[in-house]
């Protein structure tokens, strides 16, 4: 089943944010706000262009669930939400360095 | 190199503050993104998939150390700690905060530097023969012809809004390094029976979308035509080229629409029009400019340097591999081109640490006067390194990781940030790329292949320049998930040619399977070990190579 929820990035620093259901952003997208159809969703988007002043370039995102996780339905997304997946462990330099954001 | 004038500088310090002050109101709410975007990307600055990125202009590729110093200190003040060198010569920053990028452009513009024109509808950087001005097969160097179109093309207000991006090449070399080819105005200096210098224009090359090859519209311009006859080819794309359609607005589309005869003749008659005008070159004009790029403090030395003869003779075997693959003549006598590989599997290709940088700014005084070269297969250069020196720098480039000697092989992979980075793309490009170097880590391989270029673009904008590699990789996206196209037979040389779609798409895993396959047939079915990857493609065509990637058990 496709679930909804909105996305953007942070106006300050790019990163990747999504809608809570407390209209606040959150890097989490375990903690994003979920509609069950697009729908529903439309109003959300609507409200998140209205966010520029924090935001960039809201979006809707197709989801799915694996098991209880939310998990986004394209390898771009899933990127999106994770960072890069590339791994420099033998220079130990960042973007390993840096939190990972989890998915779901 | 080129030094400012009190103007340059104006111009950058003048540019810097105009994008602190358009941040500041973005921030504050006072413009809209709508209104920032096309600020932004005018200075340079995307926002990616996880970050902003701030691409930096490093005309035709030339660096001085201090510079590159600087580079490194906002490479580590500001981001990760870690770059990028991209294909068009350039420097990417894949972490920036919007509010830091005002102060980075005021460091840059401190030693010269800016991210102007590197994104837009606008004439891009100038990109050129990373072995320019030392080359032995060079008609002459042709980095005076690039910064005087840098200064022509910088801030040019006719060219500001173009139907699309705009990207010229030049080389002064008989072997094509620069790929003019697959530009959108490729210019080759050239001389006449008579002895005068010249330019062969080719126009409307390019990768991307709809791969296409330049033809020559004009084989012989006089130098001093050098500015009006481009400026005539970018009024007349001004003027006929496609606003209605993003994929049909390059140059190419143009010129492939009306045809090259055309097309020639349009800009001939433009031409006619401003040849004798202020653009037209007075000799006085361009001494000015080569004055800059006069050699450096050479010293008489020999050719046959005994220090370096003894060295390659004795037991470290490495040095003799690294000077076989990474050394180039010099037409000095006593002085030798060095290329730095930045391809090994710790790090994507044309990444570089900050450290690294630094690193290599000191070796750079050290061992080549303060120079070097970024070049469009995101390896760095120095290019006048004495032959006695070359032991001491090897010791020092293996110490930092840029001496693997595999320049011009298999591992050393032209490869776009992908999809762990890119907006744009549509599949990973850089674990592709660390697939296929592991797989071929062990250097005996790489030698028993040769010659071998592979190219890796996660999507069809081909920023891994994917159409031109001997084995080119595409990342394509498939309802949302990531398959690849290998493509053979391409070369961005002098014997310039694209890439044919070898069959279906695979998954991420099978494609470096899939090259080592490609690269198995190829030694199998080779004449002999002088016959390249690239002269026994087209001597056997697709068949034995489709087949060992497709059906193996026949192969």
């Amino acid at each position: 089943m496709t679930l909804w929820t909105v996305t953007a990035n942070r106006l300050l620093d790019g990163s990747v944010a999504y809608l809570s259901a407390d209209r606040r952003w959150t890097s989490e997208l375990a903690r994003a706000w979920v509609a069950a159809s697009e729908a529903e969703a439309q109003p959300l988007l609507a409200w998140a262009l209205g966010q520029e002043h924090v935001i960039c370039d809201p979006y809707l995102l197709e989801l799915g669930r694996e098991g209880d996780r939310l998990v986004p339905t394209s390898a771009r997304e899933r990127i999106r939400a994770e960072g890069p997946l590339v791994t420099l462990a033998r220079l130990g330099y960042a973007p390993a360095a840096e939190p990972q954001r989890r998915v779901g | 190199m080129y030094q400012y004038d009190a103007f340059d500088r104006r111009i950058v310090e003048e540019r810097a503050h105009q994008f602190r002050e358009q941040v500041v109101r973005r921030i504050d709410g006072r413009i809209t993104e709508l209104e920032f975007k096309p600020l932004r990307l005018q200075n340079g600055l995307y926002l990616q998939l996880h970050a902003y990125m701030l691409r930096i202009a490093i005309p035709y590729g030339l660096l001085s150390s201090k510079q590159l110093r600087v580079l490194a200190d906002v490479t580590r003040k500001y981001d990760r700690g870690y770059a990028h060198w991209t294909t068009r010569q350039n420097l990417q920053l894949n972490w920036p905060k919007l509010e830091d990028v005002p102060k980075i452009l005021d460091e840059l513009a401190a030693v010269e530097m800016h991210a102007i024109q590197t994104s837009g509808n606008c004439i891009r950087n100038i990109t050129s023969d990373p072995y320019a001005g030392v080359a032995a097969d060079e008609v002459a160097d042709p980095r005076p012809y690039c910064e005087l179109m840098r200064q022509w093309s910088t801030f040019h207000p006719e060219f500001a809004a173009l139907p699309r991006k705009f990207k010229l090449a030049v080389t002064g070399a008989a072997e094509d390094r620069a790929a003019i080819a697959v530009h959108d105005i490729g210019i080759r200096v050239v001389k006449s029976d008579a002895g005068e210098i010249g330019f062969a224009f080719y126009v409307g090359g390019g990768q991307g979308r709809t791969p296409l090859l330049a033809p020559c519209i004009n084989a012989f311009v006089p130098e001093a035509h050098l500015v009006s006859y481009t400026e005539a080819i970018l009024r007349t794309y001004n003027r006929l080229g496609r606003r209605d359609n993003k994929f049909k607005a390059r140059i190419k589309i143009l010129v492939k629409a009306v045809g090259a005869e055309e097309f020639a003749r349009q800009v001939e008659e433009e031409h006619a029009h401003i040849a004798e005008g202020p653009l037209k070159l007075a000799r006085e004009d361009i001494e000015g400019f080569r004055r800059f790029f006069r050699p450096p403090m050479y010293e008489v030395l020999r050719d046959d340097d005994p220090t370096l003869a003894a060295a390659l003779l004795g037991k470290d075997r490495g040095l003799a591999s690294w000077f076989a693959h990474n050394v180039a003549p010099h037409r000095q006598p006593g002085y030798a081109i060095v290329n730095l590989s930045c391809k090994s599997p710790d790090l994507p290709p044309g990444d570089v640490t900050a450290d690294q940088m630094d690193a290599v700014a000191d070796l750079a005084d050290r061992f080549s006067f303060g120079a070097l070269v970024v070049t469009h297969r995101q390896n760095l250069v120095f290019t006048d390194v004495k032959k006695r020196d070359l032991p001491a720098l090897y010791a020092e480039l293996t110490r930092l990781g840029f001496a693997t000697p595999n320049v011009g092989k298999l591992t050393d992979i032209v490869c776009c940030p992908g999809l762990d980075y890119c907006s744009l793309a549509n599949a990973r490009s850089i674990s592709v790329a660390k697939q296929v170097a592991e797989r071929f880590e062990e250097l005996s391989k790489l030698y028993a292949v040769g010659e071998l270029h592979l190219n890796i673009s996660g999507c069809i904008n081909a920023c891994g320049h994917h159409h031109v590699g001997h084995i080119g990789v595409l990342g394509i996206d498939k309802q949302g998930h990531e398959f690849y196209q290998l493509m053979l037979g391409g070369s961005s040389g002098t014997d310039a040619s694209l890439g044919k779609v070898l069959g279906h798409a695979l998954v991420h895993d099978e494609v470096a399977p899939a090259v080592e396959r490609v690269v198995l047939a190829y030694l199998a079915h080779r004449a002999g070990p002088e016959e390249t990857f690239l002269e026994a493609y087209r001597r056997l065509g697709p068949a034995p190579f489709k087949e060992a990637v497709y059906d193996p058990a026949r192969a």
